[in-house]
């Protein structure tokens, strides 16, 4: 504050007004608040009307801002005044203090003017102070105009810039108010609002901003509170940190009817700042962005929908670009060109994988689907792995959203199927050339048995078209003699399946009924689908005739050489007669059918005459050597020898000799046969022989033939299409290499027996195919023996048996089943036993051992009977009738006996065992003991009777309480009222009385009226309450129990337990004691034992006879007991069970040595300090 | 001056019973009345407004623990002594203890004398003398 002193004397009044309203003015202008609100106008008139008191000047002129002059104001002093001002600033200079006298019109005296500059520029105006006094300014004066001046232009400023300011703030909030983002601020560790916009409170779902301004965060939006938003703002204003949330999950209650909805939004939430750096408050800045993140989930969840359909797709699905560029391809895709992740291919040109014959094609179909069109290609691809495959594409034009479009493919493997159509066309065309090339007659038939194909060899045989044999067309031609039969047996057979060969007579071209002979077989797909048949046909006429032919003139010259003996002439062999010169002398007349020489013609001429050139020379040297030495130069029994016709050509003969001699002359006579027709058969046989390796070579039979040696010279075509083996391979003994190693040996051995002996062959072995599998075959091998009965050649032939061989592995299978249920059966728990019609034991397995105690060996061989109790022997007579009958016996309960003599309860089924035939041989028994189930349903009835008599004492008790409370009140009432001392006595005798029935209902409701949850209880209490039921049944014994607790800490326990278990060990001790024995039962405290640190020992220790050693290892057990007919034998195994449940302990130490007999039992319980624990320990062990 | 008057219902289905505990406890200075099933005693409660209401548990109809239940509602001040003779009332009270209310059992019989002692450690503690001064329409 400015302290203003003048020395010149003034009245005090007026120096302290001075003061005073200088105070006023410096307070104005420099207190911000002062001129809030405030205009400038009004600022100038403040300052106008304090300098106007203050000076007790004629007027004042203050202007705030020269330059528009509105802003200032002129005080009503003077009407002039203001001009002359106007004329000094113009004439001093408006930046420079003025000081001057002026006149005024019509104003009395000269006016002191006093112009002050406000400000430092001349724009920010001036005070001027006009006053009559000609000592005007004082010196005090001048200092408070410039004062006032410098005041004035320090609050003009602070006007202006707080003009501003709310200008500005006015506008931001326009502009927040207008903002598309919900924009507010809040103040403060609550964060209660100060400022929100429209579009928060729209966003919100709020009315208007006054649901906002001035409340928190936390009233004004309750239901952010489950998002993360609340503290986030916290952590902001803590930190001092802007915090910026992207797509943030809010629940918003700004549904229709003020619902939750959910929203998502960009956050910014900004730290505000107080001037000293400390925080303000918090401004939050969110733009709603739920559309588009809802839009994009959309997307996201579609786009992975489409992304899992692709890449489950067996088939590459690809995005090429226009340029050849791969955008996308699945993983199978991937695969498919040898990649082993997306980015050695995507991105990359598809071009490249294109087969280069390929490229082009594919770059052309490429550009046509990026320009729309849908089409499809196939084409080859080699992939980074240098793997060739066969594609097929199927593509569309995909618009991306860009506009441009792209190639989407979904491409197939298709190499697999394009190997097998190019496998299937060439083994087509291979068959039909091979077919038409070949002579066999070939057709097939569909599975309707009509053929549809006949193959050049039968359609030039027949000289007809496909058409024409086509369906039936073809059984025209066959004989009418024949076609029945055929019929027959093409029907039949193709019904079966089967192959089938037959021969009929069809008609040739040339009119000619011919023979074949034909093969046909079914034909299946290599799926095994049937098609239909396939045949193939040879002509065997000629050799069907010949053979026909051969056969009656083997049998004619059978004939014709029996009626030589007696009649020559008669014979078909030229017989010719020479001498030693070789002149023919006789001839007969067959020498005109074999040479066609005339018997004439020859008598006389040479022999030499019937022979080729070659032969003569040798003849004459033969004959002299013959007749000079004996010799002879050839065999004379039916020598092969070449003749020569009378027609000049050379004719086989077949010639024998014999001589007779007469007067030392030798003279010969030949027989010739001629053996033209013989060779001309033996010739068509061999050809034959040839066709029928031809036919064997399309049989689906491995067929083969060997020399006499085993040398085998020939297979047909199937044995190399089966093993995959060249015929150099296999040539001799090379068959070997696709023997099953194993079996060889064996195979080996029996061929060589086979080839030695001559014997058929026959076995099954396992031969290798092609395929690297072994199959049996059956094989058989047959000799075939010439004349002599020598083998002259083997024929093998080897049958794919697989399916039989499987057959055998099932009975195999069932053999190894049988097996394992006679394991089942031994390892059975119940005893099975066999015996046979008689009762002899035939079987006892081991649970039968187990059982009886008799050893099978013991038993098989014996009756049966000898587990049976003697009273029960008739029982296995009924059985066995039964049995006989077929019947079976279920589960007969009866008693049986052990080896040792001990009876058992055991459950019988007998059921009849039958031959193959369906007799009844004998029966299986099947034992199972039921001992143990008996004495469970015993003791069941027993307890079950003992819980009935339980229930009914309570009943009884219940009923008996009511009356007796009665009763009590009114003999109390009467004993009040009584007079005479002697009822009053007989009535306290009564009470008494009534006490001890009292006592007795109550004891007996004790176990009945328990709760089951566990309470804090003393062992003490328990031993005696426990000890008062039992104190008159040890009482009318004699027995004295002693009891002593030494300790006696609280536990934990359900009291009807703890009753049950005393009860039972105090039952037994007392039945143990003979009358005068003792008993002492003894609580206290137990050190640590194992499981817990603290606990409650209970022991009872009586003077009984003791617990023997076989027993004492068995007290434990459910229905053991020594009491035979008192006993339930489950006392002790029921207060294991309660101890085992509270993790205690029970022992039991006895000794029965005479005199120092007794029992002690001993039974820890821990003491529990929380009765929780204890509650779920016993939980856990229920 | 005020009288102390100590009001006792007794609720019991058997009669006799009843009938000559009203009769002991009016011979031993305190204001008896007697309801033999659960509504008329609670009918009687409202009327009398008594300081201790001794109940049988197993009754016919509404039991005694129900009774006691509803009583402790409407007079949270007033005593209660539930006494049985009857198995099942274990049973009861461990549910009702379970579902939070916890009352003091006698078994029956209970010789009067004992009885007698309880009722006056019951109703005589100090606050509920006090309480019934203040309460007293007399």
């Amino acid at each position: 504050v400015l302290e203003v002193t003048s020395d010149v004397p003034q009245e005090d009044t007026e120096i302290r007004e001075l003061r005073r309203l200088l105070r006023d003015m410096v307070a104005l202008a420099t207190t911000p608040a002062g001129w809030v609100g405030h205009e400038l106008p009004q600022v100038a008139d403040g300052v106008a009307d304090i300098l106007l008191h203050t000076l007790r000047a004629d007027a004042v002129y203050v202007s705030l801002g020269s330059r528009s002059p509105t802003e200032g104001i002129r005080l009503p002093a003077h009407p002039g005044f203001n001009a002359e001002v106007q004329r000094l600033r113009a004439e001093y200079g408006s930046n420079t203090l003025v000081l001057d006298t002026v006149s005024l019109p019509n104003w009395p005296s000269p006016l002191r003017v006093a112009i002050h500059p406000i400000g430092l520029s001349t724009e920010d105006g001036f005070v001027a102070v006009g006053c009559s006094r000609p000592s005007f300014p004082s010196e005090a004066e001048s200092l408070l105009l410039s004062v006032a001046a410098n005041q004035t232009a320090v609050t003009k400023q602070t006007v202006c810039l707080r003009t501003k300011a709310e200008f500005e703030r006015h506008r931001i909030e326009e502009l927040l108010a207008q903002a598309p983002a919900a924009i507010g601020m809040m103040t403060g560790p609550e964060h209660r609002w100060v400022y929100v916009n429209e579009t928060y409170v729209h966003v919100t779902g709020r009315s208007s901003a006054s649901d906002f301004v001035g409340k928190t965060l936390r009233e004004s939006l309750p239901e952010i509170q489950l998002g993360p938003f609340i503290d986030l703002i916290d952590e902001v204003y803590r930190s001092g940190r802007p915090y910026v949330g992207r797509e943030m999950k809010a629940r918003l209650n700004r549904g229709p009817m003020g619902q939750p909805e959910e929203a998502y939004f960009d956050f910014v939430y900004q730290p505000v700042r107080r001037a000293e750096g400390g925080i303000d408050g918090v401004l939050v800045h969110a733009v709603e962005v739920t559309e588009k993140v809802l839009a994009r989930q959309k997307i996201e969840e579609s786009e992975s929908w489409l992304r899992a359909i692709i890449e489950t797709t067996p088939e590459c699905v690809k995005l090429v670009a226009s340029d050849g560029t791969l955008l996308h391809m699945n993983s199978v895709g991937l695969e498919m060109v040898g990649a082993d992740c997306a980015e050695m291919v995507v991105g990359k040109n598809i071009y490249d994988v294109i087969a280069p014959e390929d490229r082009q094609h594919f770059r052309q179909f490429n550009e046509r689907v990026c320009g729309g069109e849908r089409g499809s290609l196939e084409f080859d691809i080699i992939g980074l792995k240098g793997v060739r495959r066969h594609m097929e594409t199927h593509a569309a034009p995909l618009r991306n959203p860009d506009g441009s479009t792209v190639h989407l493919a979904v491409t197939r493997d298709v190499t697999e199927r394009k190997r097998s159509e190019q496998a299937l066309r060439e083994s087509e065309q291979r068959f039909r050339v091979i077919t038409e090339a070949s002579p066999i007659m070939v057709w097939m038939a569909g599975i309707d048995k009509l053929c549809y194909y006949f193959n050049k060899g039968w359609l030039d045989f027949v000289g007809r078209s496909l058409q024409q044999e086509s369906g039936n067309g073809w059984a025209e031609n066959v004989h009418p003699d024949d076609f029945e039969r055929c019929l027959q047996i093409y029907a039949t057979s193709f019904d079966a399946r089967k192959p089938f060969e037959m021969e009929y007579r069809l008609r040739h071209h040339t009119g000619q009924y011919r023979w074949i002979v034909d093969h046909g077989v079914p034909r299946y797909t290599p799926d095994g689908v049937f098609e239909g048949y396939v045949g193939g046909c040879l002509d065997i006429h000629d050799q069907k005739v010949a053979a026909e032919k051969l056969r009656i003139a083997a049998e004619e010259l059978r004939e014709s050489e029996e009626r030589y003996r007696t009649v020559a002439e008669t014979a078909s062999d030229a017989i010719v007669s020479i001498d030693e010169s070789s002149t023919i002398l006789f001839a007969n007349s067959s020498t005109a059918e074999v040479f066609g020489y005339a018997p004439e013609e020859l008598i006389g001429k040479n022999l030499t005459m019937l022979m080729p050139d070659c032969m003569r020379r040798v003849h004459e040297a033969g004959l002299r050597r013959y007749v000079e030495t004996g010799k002879r130069h050839l065999n004379w029994e039916a020598t092969e020898l070449p003749g020569l016709h009378k027609d000049g050509r050379e004719i086989p003969l077949e010639v024998s000799f014999g001589e007779y001699t007469k007067a030392g002359k030798h003279y010969f006579t030949g027989f010739a046969r001629d053996i033209t027709e013989r060779k001309r058969a033996e010739a068509a046989l061999r050809q034959s022989e040839m066709e029928f390796r031809g036919l064997a070579n399309s049989m689906p039979t491995l067929v083969w033939m060997a020399n006499p040696d085993g040398w085998i010279f020939w297979y047909n075509q199937r044995w190399y299409e089966y093993t995959g083996t060249t015929p150099e391979q296999m040539e001799g003994w090379g068959w070997q290499s696709v023997h099953d190693p194993a079996a060889l040996p064996r195979v080996l051995e029996r061929w060589k027996q086979s080839i030695a002996t001559g014997e058929p062959f026959e076995m099954t072995f396992p031969l290798r195919g092609a395929d690297g599998q072994f199959r049996p075959f059956l094989t058989r091998v047959t000799p075939v023996r010439d004349l002599q009965g020598n083998v002259s050649r083997w024929f093998g032939t080897n049958t794919d048996v697989s399916s039989e061989v499987e057959v055998q592995k099932k009975l195999q299978s069932a053999l190894f089943a049988s097996q394992k249920l006679a394991a089942i059966v031994e390892s059975s728990n119940d005893a099975i036993v066999s015996k046979d019609l008689r009762g002899i034991v035939t079987s006892w397995n081991r649970a039968a051992e187990r059982l009886f105690g008799y050893s099978a060996q013991e038993m098989i061989g014996r009756p049966i009977t000898l587990t049976i109790p003697p009273e029960l022997q008739d029982d296995e007579q009924t059985i066995l009738e039964t049995i006989g009958r077929g019947a079976t016996i279920e589960h007969y309960e009866t008693i049986r006996q052990k080896k040792s003599g001990e009876r058992i309860h055991v459950s019988i089924t007998v059921s009849p065992i039958r031959d193959e035939a369906g007799k009844v041989i004998g029966a299986a028994n099947i034992t199972r003991d039921i001992t143990q189930q008996k004495q469970a349903e015993q003791a069941l009835r027993t307890t079950e009777r003992l819980a009935a008599v339980g229930r009914l004492a309570a009943t009884v008790a219940h009923e008996i309480n009511n009356p007796l409370a009665a009763v009590t009140n009114l003999i109390y009432l009467s004993k009040q009222s009584a007079v005479r001392n002697d009822v009053r006595e007989f009535l306290t005798s009564a009470e008494e009385e009534l006490e001890r029935v009292s006592h007795l209902t109550k004891q007996t409701l004790g176990f009945y009226r328990e709760s089951k949850n566990p309470i804090a209880i003393t062992l003490g209490s328990v031993v005696d309450s426990t000890i008062s039921v039992f104190s008159s049944k040890a009482r009318n014994r004699g027995i004295t129990i002693d009891r002593e607790i030494k300790q006696n800490p609280e536990i934990y326990a359900v009291p009807s337990e703890l009753r049950q278990l005393v009860g039972n060990l105090l039952s037994n001790s007392i039945d143990a004691v003979e009358s005068g024995g003792r008993i002492q039962i003894r609580v206290s405290t137990a050190t640590k034992n194992g499981l817990f640190t603290r606990g409650v020992r209970l022991t009872i220790a009586d003077s009984g006879p003791g617990i023997p050693d076989h027993v004492r290892t068995r007290v434990f057990e459910p229905f053991f007991t020594t009491k035979k007919d008192v006993g339930t034998g489950l006392g002790l195994w029921i207060c294991k069970g309660i101890v085992d449940r509270y993790c205690g302990s029970i022992r039991i130490w006895s000794r029965t040595a005479a005199g120092k007999s007794g029992t002690i039992v001993s039974v820890v319980l821990p003491v529990t300090v929380q009765e929780q624990a204890m509650t779920d320990a016993l939980k856990q062990t229920v | 001056m005020s009288v102390v008057v100590r009001k006792i219902v007794v609720i019991d289905d058997e009669k006799r019973i009843a009938d000559t505990l009203a009769l002991i406890l009016r011979s031993n200075g305190y204001m008896a009345e007697v309801a033999y099933d659960g509504p008329s005693g609670l009918a009687t409660c409202s009327e009398i407004r008594p300081q201790l209401v001794i109940c049988d548990v197993v009754m016919p109809g509404m039991s005694g623990i129900e009774v006691a239940i509803e009583l402790r509602r409407q007079f949270p001040n007033c005593k209660i002594l539930l006494y049985s003779g009857q198995a099942a009332t274990a049973q009861m009270m461990e549910e009702a203890r379970s579902r939070g209310h916890n009352f003091e059992l006698l078994a029956k019989p209970v010789h009067p004398v004992q009885l007698l002692e309880k009722v006056k450690a019951l109703i005589e503690a100090p606050e509920d003398v006090a309480r019934a001064h203040v309460k007293s329409p007399h």
